[in-house]
Order: C-alpha cells, then structure tokens, then sequence
C-alpha cells in the first residue's frame, strides 16, 4: 500500500515483478521521452489457452504545440494537483471497472505491450509482437487525463461472455 | 475500403495479370514525360490513379470489359506498334467520333469502310487489342469486333443508313458538338454513351492526367462534360491532347483545319447520296490531305509535348484528381508522402512527423514503390507507421526455492484447490538419490564421444554396443546376452537404436552398414549398405529410419520397401553425432561435428532452421514431450551451453550455461525437468528444472566421460554409460505415489506426482494417508525441500 495520487494504491511486492516492472518501464520512459510511444497496451490471457480477456490500453497523444512553440503557452498549465487528481479519477474508475468486466476463473498471465513509431530503437529484450486484439469485444471507455505535453486514453476490451 | 468493395477488386485487377483476350482495346500508355520509361510511368500513373479510375467506372455502368482494358492498358505497356496503332485509333475515335454526331452517319462509315483506310475503323475498337501485326487487320478485326459486341449504335446505323443525319446543321455548331465529343464528353446519343465509354477505354493509362487536362482544356471543354468525363473516367490524355490538340487547330485561324470538319461534315451529308465506294474516295482524300496534317501535328504534340503532362502529374500530387470517395485514401497521408517522395525530405519530415517514420526506416527507392505500398497498407487495414513491441526479458536469473513456493502458493486459485482445513501450502518432498540404482560391467566401450551406443526400448530390454557385439539386458529378468557380433576385424558397432514398438533393432556399423535385427527371433532382418563412412547416430519414425554418417550425411531408410532409401539430407559438413525424430514425426533434428544444429521438416530434404549458436560439437539433443515444439541442443567441450529453441518459429527460446561438455540430454515425462550428462571436466549430471532452469540435482556420475544415457519406458530411470566401462541406472525421475490408494504398485498412479514443482498441479490430496515415502511438509519451512541423499 503506498500513497500516491492522493489516495492509496497496491503495489506488488514480489521482487521478480518488480523487477520486470522496472526494466520494462524504464525503456518506455526512454521512448516517451521522444514522444515515439502511441499505446502501452496490457493484456490478460488465460494461462493454457492464451486467449485474450482483457485488453487495457491507454492511448498517448503528444499535444503538437509543445513540439513547435518553444515559447510557453498562453493557456494555463496544468497544476501538479489537477494532474493528481485526474489520474486518481482514472485509478477509481479502473477500480470500480471490476463491477462489469467478466469473472476470470481460470489461471491467467499478463503481458504489456508498446506501439510505438516505426523508427524507434528498440533493445535486445523487445520484439515485434501481434496486436493482441479480442474479436468481438466489448468496449468501455475511461476518463482520460492530460499534461501540458500529453493526454491520455484509456480504455479497456474484454471478451463478451457466451452466456450474455 | 471494404474488403469486397468494388474499388479492392478493380484496385487488385490492376494487380493481377489481364489475359490478352480481355484486351478489348489497345491501351497504351503515353510516354508523357521523356524521363521516365514509359512502362514506369504507365505503372505509376496507374498506380496513383488505379484506384480513381476503377473505382469510377463502375459508375458507367459499364461491363467489366472496361475495367479489364483499363488493367489490360497496364500490362501491356508501351510498344511501338501499339503507340501507332493507338495514335491512328485516336485518329479514328476523333474522326468516328464526329461522325457519331448523327448515328446513321457513323454507322454508314462503318459499313463502307470495310475496306477502307486506316482511318475509316469505327471508334468503338474495343474488342480486339491492337498488338496486332497490320494496321489494317487490326481495324478490320476491330471492326468486326466491334460489329459482333458493339451496343445498339452499330446496329443502329446497320439500319439506319438511308436517312440523313441530323447534321444539318452549323458548322460551328458541329464544331462545338463535336469537339466536346472528341474530348469524350457528352454523348449525344445513348448509344455513343454507350460507345464512348469503350471508346474512351482505348486511351486509359492517366486519366488523372487526362482530368487533370479538363481543366487545362480549352473552354469547349463544358463543365458538364468536365463531369461526364470524370466519371466516365475512360476518356485519356492521349485522347485529351488529341482532343485539344485538335480543338487548338480547329480553333486556331488555320483555315484549312477547320474546313476539314466542315468538308467532314459535308462529307456525311454527302454520304447519303453517294455511294460508299465514293464515300471512300472521298473519305480518304479528305481524311489523307487533312487528318495527315493534324496527325502530324497530334504526334508532334504528343511526343514532344512533355510540359502538359507534366504539369498534369504535379496537379495529380497535389490531390487535385478525382477520386469518388475520399474515404478510400488516407488524404493527409498520401498527400504528404507524395511532397516526400518529391520534395527535400527534410522539409517533409519536419512537417510530417508520421510519414518520416516511414521513410526513416525504409529508404523508399522510388515514389511508385512507397505509394503502392501505401494502397496495398490501406486496402488491408495495415498501420504502417507503427509498431507493437512486447517486453521479453531474459529470464536467466535463477528462481529461489522460496520464490517457486510463493507462486505455487499464489497461483492456487480458490476455485481449483480444494478446501481442505491442511492444505494451505502442501509441499511434497522429493529425493533424488546420487548413487545409481544399479551397475553393470561394459567392457569395450569405444570411448568415442560421437558415438550412440546405448538404447532402451519400450519393452524395458537396453541394447548396448560394445566394440564388435551388441548385448541386450532385460531389465526386469536382469539377463544380459549378446544379439550381434560382427564378422571381421575393422568393423565395429557404431550405433543402436529401438524401433518404437521394441521389437526391431537398428545398428550401424563403422562400415557404414545399417542393420536391421529382428528380437524375437535374433535374426538378421535387412542389411542397408551404402554409406561411406561409419553411421554414427540412428533415429527411427515408425517405419523411417534415418542414419547419421561421418561424412555428414543423412539418410532416411524406409525399411519396408526394397529400395531403402528414400531421402538423403545433406547439410552437415562433418560427422553427424545427433539425430532426433520428434514424437509426432513432423520434424527431425540433427546436430554435427560442424557445430551445426540442423532441424528438417518430414517432406523436405532441406533444413527448415540451421542454427550455428553452438561453438562444439553438438551430440545432445532431445524434443521434449510436454511441448511438441521444444527442442534442447547441448554443446561439446568448447561450447558447454544448452540452447533451446522453438522449432516452429526457429526462435532461441533460451539458454543455458553449464561447466562441461554436454554429452546427452534426456528430458522427463513425469517432470518438467530435464537432466543433462556431461563430460569433460566434470562427468556428472545434473537435473534442472524447466523452464526456470533451476538446478535441482547434479550428481556425480562416472569417472569419466558420462558418453550415453537412455531412459526406461516408464521415464523413471535414466541408464548412463562411460568409457570407465560400467553402465549405471539412476532413479532420476521417481513417480510420486498417490496416498489416496489408487494401485499402490510403484508404476502406475497419477495425479501428485509433480512434487514440489507442480504448482499447475491442482489436486493435492491431504497428506493425511500419506504412504511409503511420501512426507509432506505443511506451512513454512519452505527451503531445501528437495534433498538429495
């Protein structure tokens, strides 16, 4: 438990996540710093068969300006504070996402995946993957917040069940 | 675009190759700028346009014989007979063109012209392309092509000979009427509408180029015509410079061309009186004296005139070209990859941050490439301007035994467990003994590393070659007699291998001899000569049995048939130590003294993946049973890794490092464990778990190199060989038994067996009844669970 955004969060504690966690994220950082990544996708598939059942994904959009002006803008910048606030609507909506998306009953394992540019660098650890996309999915759009240099969509697909 | 839309296919006729018999018309392109080829060009005008211009002409409502020209127009390109026969059906397509104004008219051109000039064919030469060798027979055949297929209009004028035509009327009226037609505008008659399309089907390559020029054109052109003539589409540059081309000269104040529709004009009106052979004489005249001139002057403009097509080209990139739906193409995009491919790519990777991802990576040679790649992109929903990337980390750390608890613990879900008040966390321990199980005497072992000496078959009896003679060991009678000697002094035995049903024996000889034993009976069944040098590794697949040689060769022997030999594999270079058929008998793996790991699919005798990752010789290998597309290849001294690899993508999954020469490996059926044996320094072998790669066991074997290893039919044991000259079983892989009585023999049971490292086992029973030497910790004390006695 941490706090953070103004609110707490749980965060793992097993060491190996972490560490992936860390690895993972510090060459997506590299690559939001040069504005390349458009989507950090996660995905839940079921363990033995593979089969897509959730798919998060948060879409970047570099507001151009900040590109070109080097000037700063008119419009007000964000305050730390809204930006907290916004990303803590985000973090309870994907909480309370929990009230629609489908029971997982079977054993699961997740993976995160980066669309990025085409001319990026790309380490020895990355490689070129398929979309991971769910046929037939049921879509449900979250909040989205911006910075001054970035705004973000969220959104998650998850698999209808055969039943509903 | 829809998968099935009208525009894919045309956009996809392009594509594919138009036989010549749909040629309907001859379609040339127009070498409209010097620079480029005009095949090129052709290519790349259809191409930017393909899409604009199949897409529209289903709006004509035409067949597809307009389509297939267009297409056909692509293929076949540029050739000398064809521009000159394109340039005199322009000729006649203006002349027929204006004679089309009164329908009776042309059609009394037509039936006169039988034999008529070259000029005389009806505009309509649709049905026959024009790669034909005479002018004359093209025209005659275009003809009576166009007789046979041509709309009401032929037939019309077929009928409607005697009366006159309405051309009555002003010259300058015909003019105008007729120049609009000539530009292929509006029809006068549904017939010719009819008509024109095909008509305007000859000229194809550019009609951007061609729209483009509409508003170049001269004011004759009307805006109505502008229309008819996007959507018709059919009407081409050609027939647009043609068309104002001749409208210039019409316009201008040379006389004498303006007369020559007045003198056409009165030509048809006198047509009705005369008689068609007079209507010839003075078609011809008329037509020679004056069309010669215009031709001359169309070909001038034609072939010199590069400056209008080139300016039609850059109005074409500047979007400024028709296109029905402008959902098809991703304007933005295309728009500014054509200012990229044209203009300083600096400027347009500044200004296009998008596009410059693609030309960043790939150097596009030439506009035409980027651009069909594009529509190609675009007809399949493919981004192309990005990419998805997963993170893959080497997992080469080792997990903790605390770790692999806590997941196993984490991984139960609730709804898999059952609630039991003890079974919280249930480890079951597991001993894997370092001292064999048994010891036998092996006196002669060759102490060859390349050899494959040892084998267990199914019905539990191991085969051992021993110098000259292969003995044969009942496991379960312990009686051991000797199956083959072999004759002479030089030969040796180089090989054994079971057959999978245990009741045949392969062997192979340092002579290069394969042999076939048959058990029950101790008898010699076949004898497969021909390699020329010792066959050191056997492998059978059902009825197959493929050999190893020295030379590097590998054969594959069907055994039933006289003429054995049905495939040979050349790959290796050196000595072929290792060959393995996968379980299910798709893929074969060999490993060589090239340090060559090769994998062959069933039906091919070239290797699907070669893989040079081993610096040694690479004598261990083995599939694994659990995953149908794992393979593990071992090292020799220098080399002393083991790789895995996935041998439907080919992809090195992982790998591992170990302290000696790997001599064999030998996967579990009962586990997911491996165990490896090693030679030089250490001769040992060690259990590792898969995929964590965690070491559960390293024993130490032999006293010297640990050569070859078999497993026992029930996967339990592993017997090992060394050129210390005793052959050793181990209890590697002990089946845990089930508390719960199910068959309390120590064979058959299920369930539990996976022992500590099952946690994708999901009935644990409670260790309550726990029998024989299952002990079961509960709770803590979560370290050196396995220990090794």
């Amino acid at each position: 438990m941490t706090k953070k955004y103004g609110m707490n969060m749980l965060v793992t504690t097993v060491p190996e996540i972490k560490s992936y966690m860390r690895e993972m994220l510090k060459q997506v950082e590299v690559w939001l710093m040069q504005s390349k990544v458009k989507k950090l996708i996660m995905v839940i598939k079921s363990k033995e068969t593979m089969e897509i059942l959730e798919r998060w994904q948060f879409d970047i959009h570099v507001t151009k300006d900040h590109q070109q002006q080097p000037t700063p803008k008119p419009t007000p910048e964000k305050t730390e504070k809204e930006i907290h606030a916004e990303i803590q609507a985000i973090m309870r909506q994907i909480t309370a996402s929990v009230t629609f998306l489908p029971m997982l009953d079977e054993k699961c394992t997740w993976t995160v995946l980066c669309q990025t540019d085409r001319d990026v660098e790309v380490p020895a650890e990355w490689s070129d993957t398929d979309h991971h996309l769910i046929l037939n999915a049921e879509q449900v759009k979250l909040r989205s917040f911006s910075t001054s240099i970035h705004k973000i969509d969220a959104m998650v697909a998850y698999r209808l069940q055969d039943d509903l | 675009m829809s998968y099935n839309s009208p525009e894919r296919k045309q956009a996809t006729a392009l594509i594919t190759p138009v036989t010549p018999h749909k040629l309907p018309a001859p379609i040339r392109s127009v070498p409209s700028t010097p620079t480029l080829s005009p095949n090129k060009r052709l290519q790349k005008m259809n191409v930017l346009t393909g899409g604009s211009t199949l897409v529209a002409s289903p709006k004509k409502s035409t067949s597809s014989e307009n389509t297939g020209a267009t297409a056909g127009g692509v293929s076949v390109g540029a050739s000398y007979k064809a521009k000159e026969n394109a340039r005199y059906a322009r000729q006649l397509q203006s002349l027929s063109a204006g004679f089309k104004l009164g329908t009776p008219r042309s059609g009394r051109f037509l039936n006169s012209s039988a034999s008529a000039s070259k000029f005389s064919a009806s505009a309509t030469a649709v049905a026959t392309p024009v790669l034909k060798d005479s002018n004359r027979d093209n025209i005659s055949n275009n003809q009576n092509a166009n007789r046979s297929d041509s709309t009401d209009l032929n037939t019309k004028n077929k009928t409607t000979i005697a009366t006159p035509g309405p051309l009555a009327t002003s010259p300058k009226s015909v003019l105008g009427k007729r120049s609009s037609v000539i530009a292929g505008l509006v029809p006068t008659t549904p017939s010719t509408a009819a008509a024109s399309p095909s008509l305007f089907v000859m000229k194809t390559p550019q009609p951007s180029q061609k729209l483009q020029s509409s508003p170049t054109r001269t004011p004759f052109t009307t805006p109505q015509s502008n229309r008819a003539t996007a959507g018709s589409l059919m009407s081409t540059k050609p027939l647009s410079t043609v068309s104002t081309a001749k409208i210039r000269s019409v316009l201008s104040p040379k006389r004498p061309t303006a007369r020559t529709f007045e003198r056409v004009a009165t030509t048809g009106v006198l047509g009705t009186k005369t008689q068609p052979a007079q209507l010839d004489a003075i078609l011809r005249r008329s037509l020679s004296s004056q069309e010669l001139k215009s031709k001359l002057e169309v070909v001038t403009n034609d072939w010199v005139g590069g400056n209008m097509p080139k300016k039609n080209r850059k109005v074409a990139y500047q979007g400024d070209r028709f296109i029905p739906s402008r959902g098809a193409t991703n304007m933005a995009n295309m728009q500014a990859k054509l200012q990229l491919a044209r203009s300083d790519s600096k400027d347009s990777l500044r200004r296009h941050p998008s596009s410059s991802s693609v030309v960043g990576n790939q150097e596009p040679t030439d506009e035409e490439g980027i651009i069909y790649e594009q529509m190609i992109a675009a007809a399949c929903g493919v981004d192309l301007t990005s990419r998805m990337l997963s993170f893959n980390p080497n997992v080469s750390k080792v997990e903790t035994l605390a770790s692999q608890a806590t997941r196993a613990m984490l991984s139960r879900h609730p709804s898999l467990t059952r609630l039991n008040s003890s079974s919280s966390l249930i480890i079951k321990k597991r001993t894997i003994p370092t001292s064999p199980e048994k010891v036998l005497d092996a006196p002669g072992l060759a102490d060859d590393y390349y050899l494959n000496l040892l084998d267990w078959s199914c019905s539990n009896i191991v085969a051992i070659g021993l110098d000259k003679t292969v003995f044969l060991w009942d496991a379960e009678t312990g009686n051991a007699e000797p199956l083959v000697t072999l004759p002479g002094r030089i030969d040796t035995i180089t090989s054994v291998s079971w057959a999978s049903d245990g009741s045949f024996l392969a062997v192979g000889t340092n002579e290069g001899d394969t042999q076939i034993w048959d058990i029950e009976t101790k008898t010699k069944i076949r004898s497969m000569a021909g390699h020329v040098s010792r066959v050191s590794v056997l492998s059978w697949d059902k009825h197959i049995l493929s050999s190893g040689c020295r030379d590097g060769s590998i054969w594959n022997h069907d055994v039933r048939v006289q003429n054995h030999k049905v495939a040979e594999l050349l790959n290796h270079t050196n000595e072929v130590c290792g060959l393995t058929w996968k379980s299910d008998g798709q893929q074969l793996a060999s490993g060589g003294n090239d340090n060559l790991v090769n994998i062959w699919d069933a039906r091919t005798t070239v290797p699907k993946f070669t893989k040079p990752n081993h610096l040694a010789a690479v004598k261990a290998l083995a599939w694994c049973p659990w995953q149908n597309n794992l393979l593990a290849s071992g090292g020799g001294t220098h080399d002393k890794q083991i790789h895995f690899w996935n041998t439907t993508t080919g992809a090195r999954v992982q790998t591992l490092m170990t302290a000696s020469q790997v001599t064999s490996i030998v996967w579990s059926t009962e586990y997911r464990e491996f165990m490896s044996s090693h030679g030089f320094p250490d001769n040992n072998l060690t259990v590792y778990g898969y995929p964590s790669m965690n070491k559960i066991a390293d024993i130490k074997a032999h006293d010297s190199r640990v050569l070859h290893t078999a497993i026992s039919p029930d996967g339990q044991t592993v017997a090992t060989v060394a050129s210390d000259e005793n052959l050793k079983f181990w209890k590697l892989f002990e089946k845990q038994k089930k508390p719960k009585g199910k068959g309390n023999t120590g064979e058959s049971f299920t369930g539990l067996g996976k022992g500590l490292l099952g946690y994708d086992d999901d009935d644990y029973n409670s260790p309550g009844s726990g029998s024989g030497s299952n002990r079961s910790y509960m709770g803590k004390s979560l370290a050196n669970l396995t220990r090794i006695r």
